[in-house]
């Protein structure tokens, strides 16, 4: 299935772009696989930490929602937008 | 006379809303600075000032209210001196207290609005939940560098601050460069305006991310958390 992942901040700097389509599966494993085929295997760093679990420093929102929300229940659909930026918490 | 360049977009009825309303900054870092200059300039009626720090030289890149004369001075009672000279029609209340569970509460019983200068998640949770709690409305903004956020938390109408973000970690000291609070402070005090006013589409349900590097305003859509412990059952 297509999914749009965009990507905001030093993302963008990082990664050289703010959008790419990816096909994938219905998965965030999947997702993050499809990824960093296009933008580089580090780009999986961008979604999970080093125990595998969804880092806590970036916020991802699937269709407006957090992640965190529907972490045990992802199942992307054909069309689905994929939205990971770093939270900006100073004043 | 000193609203005559304001009243074509918000009317005299408009005028009179914001003259009517209370609204609390808490935080008087960059973004408080900002946000309640504007505020103040705007002709709202009473404005309650929260911090607990006290000025220092390192504030002084982004804080506009506050001078070398002022170091070591409460923040707040700093601010209220400069708002009341720009303004001395409006009430300006100064608290020098670090807002939580225990203090929340009465602040908001008071104000009709809350502006988020914090810099803090904790606080601003605390904050978020109070403003769910009573049907407040809550302009949220952060910055980091070059970055920044903003959206409306309007409890019943869109997420609330833990739909959006859950759980976060805090970070010590993040950089900021003065005109990035000046936009996103200004930004603050046009929603708040809007809101009291009620002229405009206010960003509620959406996310506004900025990113001075190269000008970049990109607005996404945010959703409620049908799960939210806090804004679910509202």
């Amino acid at each position: 299935m297509r999914i749009t992942l965009k990507l905001f901040a030093f993302l963008r700097d990082e990664y050289g772009t703010k959008e790419v389509q990816l096909e994938c599966g219905e998965t965030l494993e999947s997702l993050a696989e499809a990824a960093s085929k296009i933008l580089g295997k580090d780009f999986r760093r961008e979604i999970f930490d080093e125990k595998g679990e969804v880092r806590k420093d970036r916020i991802i929102l699937i269709n407006g929602r957090n992640l965190k929300d529907i972490k045990g229940e992802i199942r992307f659909k054909d069309g689905d937008a994929v939205a990971v930026f770093p939270p900006a918490g100073g004043g | 006379m000193r609203y005559k360049r304001q009243l074509p977009m918000i009317g005299d009825r408009g005028q009179m809303c914001l003259r009517n309303s209370s609204v609390a900054v808490v935080g008087m870092g960059g973004l408080g600075c900002v946000a309640a200059t504007y505020l103040i300039a705007a002709g709202i009626g009473r404005i309650f000032i929260v911090d607990r720090d006290f000025v220092n030289e390192s504030n002084l890149n982004r804080q506009f209210l506050y001078g070398m004369l002022d170091i070591g001075k409460p923040k707040v009672d700093v601010a209220a001196e400069r708002l009341r000279e720009l303004n001395p029609d409006v009430n300006v209340i100064p608290f020098q207290i670090d807002v939580d569970e225990n203090n929340v509460m009465n602040l908001i019983a008071e104000v009709d609005l809350v502006v988020d200068g914090l810099d803090s998640w904790k606080s601003r949770f605390v904050l978020n939940d109070a403003c769910v709690k009573t049907g407040t409305p809550y302009v949220h903004a952060g910055v980091s560098g070059f970055r920044g956020q903003l959206t409306v938390v309007f409890p019943g109408r869109g997420p609330c601050l833990r739909c959006i973000f859950k759980e976060m970690e805090e970070k010590s000291l993040q950089p900021v460069l003065g005109p990035v609070v000046g936009i996103i402070g200004s930004l603050e005090a046009l929603e708040t305006i809007k809101l009291i006013t009620e002229v405009g589409e206010p960003l509620i349900g959406r996310l506004l991310l900025f990113d001075g590097r190269d000008l970049d305003f990109e607005i996404v859509d945010v959703e409620r958390d049908p799960k939210c412990p806090i804004c679910s059952s509202i």
